[in-house]
């Protein structure tokens, strides 16, 4: 039985193919919102804020 | 941090421990809230003295390419300095004063954030946003809900647990998670630049 040899990115490469995703995944949704520029900042204040928040957990 | 708190806010019985809770949650909300307040209206002064109403020909880039930059940090993919103050509530405050006092102090200075250790660097793409957004009452919403979100873990460990012994193994079982913690930042910064960025580009 021939064996499915699965190629590992390296981790480095995986982080920025993961960055591109999520960039492309905010940009697709600044293209789908009818906010004006500056509406938009707030929600993604909130996003920051609640991420940032949960984060400092993890402080020394 | 956890290891720090847990101590403050759990007073080593079911009962005890809500008043300190309650005062850290209460303070870290009401330094959140004067944080955000003042960025926001230091904000509002700066953008009306120096270039008028121009959120998204100047502040949505700013903090679209300072998203980026720092989403790359927290990937490791490039380090950033990380300017920060690394003062804690003194040990002897600590002593003397009573647990739901101290809880308070802790709460007020981890709320505003500008005077403790910065675990993420997505606080500093956070308090540039809040100065950008330029609106006291939006501004102090954020930041306290930053506060919250950094209160609330450690609410939810000291309420949950029975006795210091098992709140400080929750806390402790949290740090192997910070690898992930990094990246999920990373991503969030990254999507938030590239929205910010856009939102720039198609908004000019």
């Amino acid at each position: 039985m021939q064996s499915v040899r699965t190629t590992v990115l390296p981790s480095r490469l995986r982080r920025i193919l993961l960055l591109a995703v999520a960039g492309l995944g905010g940009s697709a949704v600044a293209l789908g919102t009818s906010e004006g520029a500056g509406g938009g900042l707030t929600p993604v204040a909130v996003v920051l804020a609640t991420i940032a928040g949960f984060s400092a957990l993890w402080s020394p | 941090m956890v290891g720090t708190i847990l101590p403050v806010v759990h007073g080593g019985s079911s009962r005890k421990h809500l008043g300190p809770v309650v005062a850290h949650a209460v303070g870290a909300v009401s330094g959140g809230v004067v944080v955000g307040a003042s960025l926001s209206l230091a904000g509002r002064w700066t953008q009306h003295s120096f270039w008028g109403a121009g959120l998204p020909s100047v502040g949505l880039p700013i903090l679209g390419a300072m998203a980026l930059l720092f989403a790359a940090d927290e990937a490791g993919l490039l380090r950033v300095p990380h300017p920060q103050l690394h003062r804690q509530v003194s040990q002897r405050r600590r002593r003397h004063a009573p647990p739901t006092v101290t809880a308070l102090r802790y709460g007020v200075e981890l709320g505003a954030g500008l005077t403790t250790f910065v675990p993420v660097t997505t606080f500093y793409v956070l308090l540039t946003a809040v100065f950008f957004v330029g609106d006291p009452v939006v501004g102090a919403g954020v930041m306290a809900g930053f506060a919250g979100a950094r209160a609330a873990p450690v609410a939810a460990i000291a309420i949950g647990s029975p006795d210091m012994a098992t709140a400080t193994r929750a806390g402790d079982s949290l740090l192997g998670w910070e690898p992930l913690v990094h990246l999920v930042n990373a991503l969030v910064l990254a999507g938030a630049s590239a929205y910010l960025l856009t939102s720039s580009a198609s908004n000019p």
